[in-house]
């Protein structure tokens, strides 16, 4: 059986062998679990609580601070590449709407663009993933300055992953939240799955950069085709925080890990830091990855299981 | 040039992200929400409980089918709040293609392992109401039952609801049909892109047709999958 459901932004596809309603409805209550807890568009989200109290130190959920101490290893571990607190940027560049509600969600003032954010920022340089602090005894965070976090690239893997945990006991099942994938097990053909890799300049569906075969493993991919900025000059979703411009070195960047949460955040990473530095950030975790610049050049660790090479 | 100390690091992010899946997964549900609701002092937080996008039985092939296919028969006439005429009597000139459930395979052909369910977990869904029921604690973990929340009221009025989204291939409308409170089912009514429906049909979701370039699933976000999703949410902000 199949089941899709509209969340986190985009459309979630549960398939799994055999008919267990209950346990896609509990692999879905994950999904539901985590984006009321780590949305950055809704104000009573607890990502959100934390926001709004700088300089203390806040109690927080086994789920909240999983994910913020994961994000802040990514970021150490890429110098930076990968930080969650590209909000403010990511707001000024656009990315300020609900899209569950549709309603605008502003932490910045009125008069949209990097100009009202650098205005309201008064040093946004040097805002940074290193102004978190995280107390591993007493599993409490503290914003050490106002700052906006994302945990996009983060959440929406764990989520999967917490799916995928869920669904363990049905070895074969397949998870799809808007292109980042966990697959369990086997297709229904009994063999492993076949994964497209999207193409990042494709004019067609049926057009993929590549494919792979995988058995319970995550597959997910950064591309500047994702959903656009409502500001005109505003780019593409993911930027470059060490230089708060959108990251131009790779226009699609593909990680196959054992969880989602480190496919999606490797992923975002290697995108920022294009083919030479995102392949070695890969294969120094012992994982396959796959690159392409903008000029549609291909870069893959030795050990990428394409289909077509 | 890369230090012994950043290898140590790097080995530890897969270990970090299994490690931190395994916390939140034994955690539970009920605790990680019990101190998120702590966190909001008194504060009752309404939570919006996302649409389960259904349709009435599994299709059998990924061929564009009519509307009213996917939408379950109406015993009463079906309110529609924004009238258009050119869905309730006649079907869209484009082909309407079903995206609340996938074209499931018939069976698992060739699949030796049978999914087995564990006494723990099937017992403890069929206390829970069915579409509500929260993620329970993991049978291999803390054995305490989750207590499913108390089942909000439906935010949405019944009826068939419509809502555009947009890509930069175009835009996409969405219907969706709300009944006793329920999402029962969406489709994608029109597309105005550059390509053809059948286009769309591709990639919202990707599961309506995979067989597309024969894989299972593909990698990479896909416009249409925003748009659609965008549709949805406005369509779903005019039932409220």
């Amino acid at each position: 059986m199949t089941r899709a459901v509209a969340m986190m932004g985009t459309i979630v596809t549960i398939q799994l062998a055999g008919n267990h309603e209950d346990a896609i409805d509990r692999a879905f209550g994950w999904f539901r679990h985590v984006e009321s807890c780590c949305s950055r568009f809704d104000p009573a989200s607890e990502l959100r609580q934390l926001t709004a109290r700088i300089g203390a130190a806040v109690p927080a959920s086994d789920l909240l601070y999983e994910a913020v101490q994961f994000a802040l290893a990514v970021a150490e571990e890429t110098g930076g590449a990968f930080d969650p607190t590209v909000g403010h940027r990511m707001e000024a560049r656009g990315f300020d709407r609900n899209y569950r509600s549709g309603d605008v969600v502003r932490t910045l003032p009125k008069g949209s663009g990097v100009a009202a954010w650098r205005q309201a920022t008064p040093d946004p340089e040097a805002i940074s993933f290193r102004d978190i602090e995280l107390d591993p005894d007493e599993r409490t965070i503290t914003l050490r300055r106002p700052l906006v976090l994302d945990l996009g690239a983060v959440v929406k893997g764990l989520a999967i992953d917490l799916a995928s945990r869920e669904l363990r006991t049905f070895e074969d099942f397949a998870i799809d939240a808007g292109g980042d994938l966990y697959l369990g097990g086997r297709n229904p053909e009994g063999l492993p799955w076949s994964v497209g890799i999207r193409h990042p300049r494709a004019q067609d569906a049926d057009e993929l950069l590549d494919s792979v075969r995988v058995s319970n493993a995550a597959v997910c991919t950064s591309g500047d085709y994702e959903r656009r900025s409502t500001v005109p000059d505003g780019g593409h979703h993911i930027l470059d925080p060490r230089t708060n411009e959108p990251a131009a070195a790779a226009a699609s960047a593909t990680v196959i890990a054992p969880t989602a949460m480190l496919a999606d955040a490797l992923a975002t990473a290697a995108f920022v830091l294009g083919p030479i530095d995102g392949l070695r950030l890969i294969e120094r975790h012992g994982l396959e990855g796959l690159i392409v610049t903008p000029a549609l050049e291909r870069f893959a660790t030795p050990g990428f299981p394409s289909e077509r090479h | 040039m890369k230090s012994g100390s950043s290898r140590r690091i790097a080995n530890n992010l897969v270990a970090l992200s299994s490690a931190a899946v395994l916390t939140v997964y034994a955690a539970g549900y009920m605790k990680t929400r019990a101190a998120a609701q702590r966190l909001e002092g008194a504060g009752h937080r309404e939570t919006f409980d996302p649409p389960a996008l259904r349709a009435p039985a599994p299709v059998a092939d990924a061929a564009p089918r009519s509307l009213t296919e996917v939408v379950p028969p109406q015993p009463a006439p079906q309110p529609v709040v924004e009238a258009k005429p050119r869905v309730e009597a006649t079907p869209a000139p484009a082909p309407v293609v079903p995206v609340a459930v996938a074209p499931a395979p018939a069976a698992p052909v060739a699949t030796p392992a049978e999914p087995l369910t564990p006494p723990a977990q099937t017992a403890s869904a069929a206390a829970a109401p069915a579409a509500a029921t929260p993620p329970t604690a993991p049978p291999d973990a803390d054995p305490k039952p989750a207590e499913p929340p108390a089942p909000k009221p439906s935010p949405y009025k019944d009826g068939t609801y419509f809502g555009w989204g947009t890509s930069r291939h175009g835009s996409i409308e969405a219907t969706v049909t709300i009944e006793g409170g329920k999402i029962v089912g969406s489709a994608i009514s029109q597309c105005l892109t550059r390509y053809s429906c059948s286009w769309i049909a591709h990639l919202v979701p990707q599961v309506v047709a995979r067989q597309s370039a024969n894989v299972d699933y593909v990698s990479g976000a896909t416009q249409s999958t925003y748009a659609f999703y965008d549709a949805v949410v406005e369509a779903l902000s005019k039932a409220k």
